[in-house]
């Protein structure tokens, strides 16, 4: 398995959410996490992240424990509700802002990919409060995957969407994940976005993840 | 192995500052274990009542009156038109640059018999006196001269309040009487009582005015004890009634403000309504009062003595001072931010209740008086001192006392002192942002200092400059710290005035209190005159 | 980021360079440190005319009394102070009480300061004098009301007296100069009928005091007379006006004499420049030093072969305690508690 999740528990602002829940995906797998807002979801991802910490239990990427690990360590990307760019950066800054370490043909390089994938090459010099909410998410995105991450958690992607514009942009990004053969959990209250873009869907239930077998339906 | 993901720099440092303070604070209550003094049963017998008594009244009276000025200023710069009321809105933090011991020595003199004051009233035939010289007279003075904090807090939280409410409210046809005491008052509240809160401390840390006044509060009466009655431990003793006096106070307004942080975003531009001739007059007057004794009449008296008196007061001495001051507390500002955003990073993603706690201990640095604070350091930087001569003779440094009485030293207790302002500014700077930024920036790979640099610091940079001014102000007015922790001969503007004054020549004291103020008008200028860009949507 | 750093560095630049230019380091061969309560400039211009005649710089430290006797007591045998400069015998009580002081032996000294101005135990030397004396609104006071400090308790007098608070010292030595020459019982007397007599609770400094007889709050004042000359001299016109208009009167002339206190300077105990340090206290005793003192500040010279100053000379000669002032630092703790027992705030 790429992703494990051992046996955790953790709670938030002293209410349980999972109680030796366990949880695995497999690598480039696509999977949604679905749930009524308040249900503990987003909390889920700020754990993987290292936003939000365990009481008990173990975290596994490539079979290599990452609990203990702060979450600039992890190489988990994620792209949050709100997008959080950063609005003092335009977008070329806030696309790389993830790889400063690399050197600098490379950094360039990986900037005009994401650049193109996301197709925002004419925003490049545009700044966050400049971009409409759909651009604003492709930046997000461009800006998560710009690193190269082992896993990517995505939190409400199409909560800020025009209902118009969401099947198109669900479209793109599934194309965007597939591309890169990346390994997306994502969680949404949506049924519908489960479905569009997840190759399997879970959901939280008496403090244990599980799956919805017949999601797909 | 918990321990590690809890030690990062953000931790590292909020320890450190944590462990200096709970040294500091030790001494304190070491003074506490030894038999009861003469002096101290003296104190208890004939003074303590007193002090305590009028300690209560003049933070009653002084927070009543500062109340009163800040919150309907601010409410009237925010809610009506009117013709400068653009003025109004940053001329009204003006005299937050006068020290409350200046305006002390202004009015003490304007209405001694001397003063123009009484010579006007003898001038129409009123002989009699106003006696400004009293525990009313001192309450009015720190009114005057600390209300901006209430300004300044209230209006920032009206100004998140959103005109829906007050419109849905008239439309329902509730009273005006009714809209305040049900809507408007209890949305500012907790700003109103945030804003309450530093006055009252400041009020408690001030000694130039009520030792002018002989208003026989704490702060007095601890240097009274330590000075007059010579007896260190009484002074002590005192030092810790008066702690659990303000430690009362600002747990009432943490339970107050608790959970109580309300505010809607405001969804369109605010339309201020006109005021009618009649409120017009009323309006000017509610802002006229304050800004005309807080701050244009001192400038007034301080221009005319400064005039009179430059030939005797303009000297090279004066720009060292002047030079002095800046850089000392430029630097000491400049370190105190730092520290706070460290700490306030912590506060911000800590879950651990340690943590929170030792947050809280930190931050009361600032309800201790600056006169007690300065005997603790001082004590602490001569033990340090002891200990670490086998160090400096490595160096071949031939003396005990190299840090005591440093700049470092002073700094030192500037940075306690007033890092409970400055991490309380950048707290709600950060509030206001939110945790995502910082958040996203962690996710992709960038470390927490890294992070502090180029994502949390440019975006706080209008809530540091403005943290930097608040906080640079009063590191310039600071008086009994500077005293009594001052390098040999170093003077600021502060200890000038000071100097001039207790020797009985005010109007000689005039010269460097106008330099004071303008330093911290200039700042409340700049701040208040800065074009912010608007970058969020 | 960087300019912000740059401007921290720059900014602790200029600190540290103002500290070095400023602070006034030894750069003389012979330098001695002086911890002084009085910031008069006349003071430092004794200080300059001492170095050129003896080559001995003088470095000055500035405080309050209290700070800087607190100062001395924390430092112990590290301090840099030779000598210790206050403006009252109290204080210099007390540091000699906290063994602060050394004793010295100069002749000069001797010959120069009368017995009753020098600590006992030649530990510190009184430079200049003031007396604390009664003054009084002419129109509504005559001379011949006024006698003894103990009259003012007397019921003629009630809501009629103002005086500083009791945390002033000059006040706290006054009563302990009292307490020195007579019974506990009748001082406690006298205060508590004084206290009785306060047309105000005690507030603002001296010349606040004359001002409110001036100004008809009350007909009678206590205060020091060097205050009675900086009015004199102000370059205020109207605290000329109460200076003019104000009568000064000694008290106790038949009986006690006139509470007088001092300005005095003692060598420290852990004093590194002994010899330059007791060459200044010898200096400042002068003829000529006190002649400055006398002229510059309007308190009277210790010195007996200097007169004082004409304003001074016009009020008259006059008698004062004979008390050596060594009692002033005795009493002083009784004093003051003494004072709050009797409500004196």
């Amino acid at each position: 398995m790429y992703l494990e999740v051992k046996d955790i528990d953790f709670s938030f602002k002293d209410e349980t959410i999972l109680k030796e829940a366990s949880f695995s995906m497999k690598k480039g797998e696509i999977v949604a996490l679905l749930g009524p807002s308040g249900s503990g979801k987003s909390t889920f991802l700020r754990v993987l992240t290292g936003l939000a910490h365990i009481s008990r239990g173990q975290l596994f990427i490539h079979d290599e424990e990452i609990t203990k690990l702060p979450p600039e360590k992890r190489h988990i990307g994620m792209v949050f509700q709100d997008y959080a760019l950063f609005p003092h950066m335009s977008v070329k800054q806030n696309i790389m802002f993830g790889i400063e370490h690399l050197k600098k043909d490379d950094r360039y390089l990986q900037l005009h990919k994401m650049l193109k994938l996301t197709n925002l090459t004419d925003k490049c010099h545009k700044y966050p409060h400049q971009l409409s909410g759909g651009e604003a998410q492709r930046v997000a995105l461009a800006r998560s995957l710009a690193a190269s991450p082992d896993l990517l958690l995505l939190d409400e992607p199409f909560s800020n969407l025009d209902t118009e514009l969401k099947a198109g942009i669900r479209l793109e990004l599934k194309e965007i994940l597939s591309s890169l053969d990346t390994t997306c959990l994502f969680v949404t209250h949506d049924i519908e976005d489960a479905r569009a873009i997840a190759d399997s869907v879970y959901t939280i239930e008496n403090y244990k993840i599980k799956k919805i077998e017949n999601a797909n339906m | 192995m918990r321990l590690r993901q809890h030690l990062h720099s953000f931790s590292i440092v909020s320890i450190i500052v944590f462990v200096l303070v709970l040294v500091v604070f030790l001494q304190l209550f070491a003074g506490f274990t030894g038999e009861a003094s003469d002096a101290w049963i003296h104190i208890k017998e004939y003074l303590l009542f007193d002090y305590i008594k009028n300690s209560f009244f003049l933070v009653l009276f002084t927070a009543l009156f500062s109340a009163v000025f800040g919150f309907v200023g601010a409410y009237l710069v925010t809610f009506y038109e009117f013709p400068f009321r653009k003025f109004f809105g940053w001329a009204m933090i003006l005299p937050l640059a006068v020290p409350s011991y200046i305006a002390a020595y202004i009015y003490g003199d304007m209405f001694s018999y001397t003063g123009i004051v009484s010579r006007l009233l003898r001038g129409i035939g009123i002989v009699s006196q106003i006696d400004v010289m009293s525990l009313f007279g001192a309450s009015m003075i720190f009114a005057l001269t600390l209300y901006p904090y209430v300004f300044m807090t209230v209006r920032s939280s009206l100004n998140k309040q959103s005109n829906e409410i007050y419109e849905s409210a008239r439309l329902l046809k509730v009273s005006k009487s009714k809209i305040w005491r049900k809507i408007l008052l209890p949305l500012s509240r907790p700003a109103l009582v945030a804003g309450v809160l530093l006055v009252v401390l400041e009020t408690l840390n001030d000694y130039g005015v009520v030792k002018y006044f002989n208003v026989r509060v704490f702060s007095f009466a601890i240097f009274d004890a330590w000075f007059r009655l010579g007896d260190v431990g009484a002074a002590i003793r005192l030092s810790g009634v008066m702690l659990i006096f303000v430690f009362v106070i600002v747990v009432i307004e943490r339970v107050l403000r608790r959970n109580k942080v309300y505010y809607t975003l405001q969804g369109r531009k605010r339309l201020r309504k006109a005021l009618s001739t009649k409120a017009k007059v009323f309006g000017y007057m509610a802002l006229g009062f304050p800004l005309m004794f807080g701050f244009i009449i001192p400038v007034i008296y301080l221009s005319y003595y400064s005039l009179l008196t430059y030939s005797k007061t303009l000297d090279m001495e004066l720009l060292y001072v002047t030079v002095n001051t800046l850089s000392i507390s430029v630097v000491a500002t400049l370190i105190t931010l730092f520290i706070a955003l460290f700490v306030a990073n912590l506060d911000r993603f800590t879950t651990s209740k340690f943590f929170k706690r030792m947050i809280n201990f930190i931050t009361l640095g600032y309800a201790i008086p600056g006169a007690v604070l300065a005997v603790l350091v001082s004590l602490f930087f001569i033990g340090m001192d002891r200990d670490l001569v086998p160090l400096y003779q490595l160096f071949g440094v031939d003396k005990t006392l190299v840090l005591t009485r440093s700049l470092a030293m002073l700094s030192f207790a500037y940075i306690l002192r007033f890092l409970t302002l400055a991490f309380n500014n950048i707290e709600s700077t950060y509030q206001k942002i939110g945790p995502s930024y910082t958040e996203a920036s962690y996710t992709l790979g960038q470390g927490k200092l890294k992070t502090l640099w180029s994502v949390d610091v440019p975006m706080l940079k209008d809530g540091l400059i403005f943290a930097f001014v608040i906080v640079f102000i009063d590191v310039v007015k600071e008086l009994p710290l500077t005293l009594i922790l001052r390098p040999t001969n170093y003077d600021t503007m502060a200890t000038k005035v000071y100097q001039y004054a207790s020797d009985e020549m005010i109007h000689e004291a005039s010269l460097p209190s106008l330099l004071l103020v303008s330093v911290g008008v200039i700042m409340i200028y700049l701040i208040t005159h800065r074009k912010l860009k608007k970058r969020v949507k | 980021m960087k300019k912000l750093l740059l401007l921290g560095l720059m900014t602790l630049g200029i600190s540290v360079l103002s500290a070095c230019t400023l602070g006034t380091g030894n750069d003389g061969d012979r330098s001695i440190t002086i911890y002084s309560e009085r910031h008069y400039e006349s003071d430092q211009n004794l200080f300059d005319q001492f170095e050129e005649e003896t080559g001995v710089s003088v470095n000055v430290v500035k405080a309050s009394a209290d700070e800087l006797i607190t100062r001395l007591e924390q430092e112990g045998s590290d301090t840099e102070a030779d000598l210790l400069l206050i403006a009252d015998a109290g204080r210099l009580g007390r540091a000699k009480d906290m063994n602060l002081l050394q004793a010295v032996e100069s002749a000069l000294l001797e010959e120069r300061i009368p017995e009753i101005y020098r600590d006992i135990d030649d530990t510190w030397f009184g430079l200049t004098k003031r007396a604390r004396v009664i003054v009084y609104h002419p129109d509504r006071v005559s001379e011949s009301d006024l006698s003894t400090y103990e009259a003012l308790g007397e019921s003629m007098w009630e809501n009629r007296v103002v005086i500083r608070s009791s945390t002033n010292i000059y006040n706290q030595s006054m009563i302990a100069s009292m307490l020195a020459i007579h019974e506990e019982a009748y001082v406690r007397d006298f205060v508590s009928s004084l206290v009785g007599n306060f047309a105000r609770s005690p507030e603002g400094n001296d010349r606040d005091q004359a001002k409110a007889v001036m100004a008809g709050l009350a007909d009678v004042a206590i205060l020091n007379t060097y205050y009675m000359g900086k009015m004199a001299y102000s370059s205020d016109p109207f605290e000329v006006e109460v200076a003019e208009a104000l009568r000064v009167f000694f008290p106790n002339q038949e009986t006690t004499g006139t509470h007088v206190n001092v300005s005095a300077i003692g060598l420290t105990k852990h004093a590194k420049n002994v010899d330059d340090a007791i060459l200044l206290m010898e200096y400042l005793a002068g003829e000529e030093a006190q002649g400055v003192f006398a002229n510059a500040n309007y308190e009277y010279p210790v010195n007996e072969n200097v007169e004082a100053h004409e304003l001074l000379s016009s009020w008259g000669d006059f008698v004062a305690q004979d008390l050596s002032l060594t009692q002033l630092g005795v009493y002083a703790n009784e004093a003051a508690i003494l004072m709050d027992e009797e409500g004196w705030e």
